[in-house]
């Protein structure tokens, strides 16, 4: 049974999920595909107002618990996070992704946690295909491959990616795509993995 | 993280008050109903005593409405966006494959439920030392579309078949009982609650009960690794 999963790299959650996610597959010999998404941004916790409605204040709440969760799980995990509410393109990030997967399978993840890493402790523009290049080739990939690859096919296979995920109603990050189940959240990992050891043992919950 | 984290403000524990953990919770959602057990689990392995509270959601401010037509599956009337659309149904069926590995079944509902009757019927309960039990005996078919909690003669037939004196709810319910649900409503929304289930402990309030490691592990004295978010079973 093949594991889907789909990240955003400028959501905290695809960051807070991509070690967990990484044992289960260490743990279950699980063939996860890891994929790009795009999915919306963050919403910063707005600044309180007299005349703010309870549909304003009930957003507000949401986002002030989201940065708590972001924060407190980030430390337990001993990741760094800067400044979550970052949004913009990422292109280039996305196209090496892609050469990968196909070309360098094996190397993914390290390339995935090296990214990840520096774009949330700020060392890392997604959409620079020379920042991109060089953290490949820090990974011992070939350059030239993926910049001639991002110069051609690159973009029409992240666009092609992207419909496929929108297609199986991916619309939040980290997603889980297993058999016909979409999971939002590592949350769900007990059960991701009790689904692929056949049911085994108590159900979690 | 340090105990003094600016991160969980002073108004959460003073919102906890003197139980070690509190809990808010509403009929009308799905993600309480299939948290009760767990929470409990979890609770009854530490030897903790759960101060259920009832939050009741005010579901159009934050996800729009919607009303399904007479026949139960076309929507009569909405006021949601695409996106709130897909929320919606992805927490359903989020909830329903859970709530399935336990036999409860989720039905979607008709309308958004005012459930705050329901919440004064929580607090009677909880008054009379009986909240599990009320809650036991109500969840179930609300969710096979079975009750109507606006109805307070089905409430209070609810709180008889759970062995609780039901005599005066319904005049303590339209006053003393609805001010006491108020208050409590608006100072944990106040605070910061806005969801369902939200629990309290120690300075930190967490929404969902994906944060259920974590509790217990607060709870046990913060021994060893702080867990990540899991929903998974705290079964002895």
């Amino acid at each position: 049974m093949k594991l889907t999963v789909a990240l955003d790299i400028r959501h905290p959650f695809a960051y807070l999920a991509l070690g967990p996610t990484i044992e289960l597959r260490r743990e279950t010999g699980v063939e996860i595909d890891w994929l790009p998404v795009r999915t919306q941004p963050l919403r910063t916790p707005s600044v309180p107002a007299p005349d703010d409605d309870r549909g304003v204040r009930h957003k507000r709440h949401r986002a002030e618990m989201i940065a708590r969760e972001i924060a407190v799980y980030a430390d337990a995990q001993g990741l760094r996070i800067e400044s979550p509410y970052r949004d913009g393109p990422t292109a280039a990030l996305h196209s090496a992704w892609l050469w990968i997967r196909v070309h360098a399978p094996d190397v993914l993840e390290t390339f995935l946690e090296r990214a990840f890493a520096r774009y949330w402790a700020l060392d890392l523009d997604p959409h620079s295909l020379d920042e991109v290049v060089t953290l490949a080739g820090g990974c011992g990939l070939d350059e030239g491959a993926i910049r001639a690859w991002t110069a051609g096919k690159g973009k029409d296979a992240d666009d092609r990616i992207a419909a496929e995920l929108a297609e199986a109603g991916v619309f939040q990050t980290p997603a889980y795509l297993l058999g016909d189940e979409v999971f939002y959240g590592r949350q769900h990992l007990p059960m991701i993995r009790w689904l692929l050891e056949g049911r085994r043992g108590p159900a979690p919950i | 993280m340090s105990r003094q984290s600016p991160l969980f403000p002073p108004r959460f524990s003073e919102l906890r008050g003197d139980a070690s953990l509190a809990v808010y919770v509403d009929l009308k959602s799905p993600y309480a109903y299939i948290a009760i057990e767990p929470t409990r689990d979890m609770a009854k392995s530490l030897g903790v005593e759960i101060d259920w509270r009832p939050f009741t959601l005010d579901i159009p401010s934050y996800m729009g409405s919607a009303t399904l037509a007479k026949d139960g599956k076309t929507v009569a009337s909405a006021r949601r966006t695409n996106h709130q659309w897909t929320g919606v149904r992805y927490a359903y069926k989020d909830a329903r494959r859970y709530a399935s590995l336990t036999g409860k079944t989720i039905r979607g509902t008709e309308k958004i439920w005012d459930s705050s009757l329901a919440g004064i019927a929580m607090l009677w309960a909880k008054r009379c030392g009986a909240f599990d039990r009320f809650i036991d005996l109500a969840y179930p078919p609300f969710w096979r579309r079975e009750l109507d909690i606006e109805d307070p003669a089905v409430l209070e037939r609810i709180l008889t078949d759970a062995d609780i004196d039901a005599h005066g709810f319904r005049e303590w319910a339209s006053g003393e009982g609805r001010a006491l649900h108020d208050q409590i409503n608006e100072a944990a929304f106040d605070a910061g609650v806005y969801g369902v289930p939200t629990y309290l402990v120690e300075e930190e309030m967490w929404f969902g009960r994906e944060h259920l490691p974590r509790i217990a592990w607060i709870l046990e004295g913060r021994n060893g690794t702080a867990p990540g978010v899991s929903n998974r079973a705290f079964k002895p």
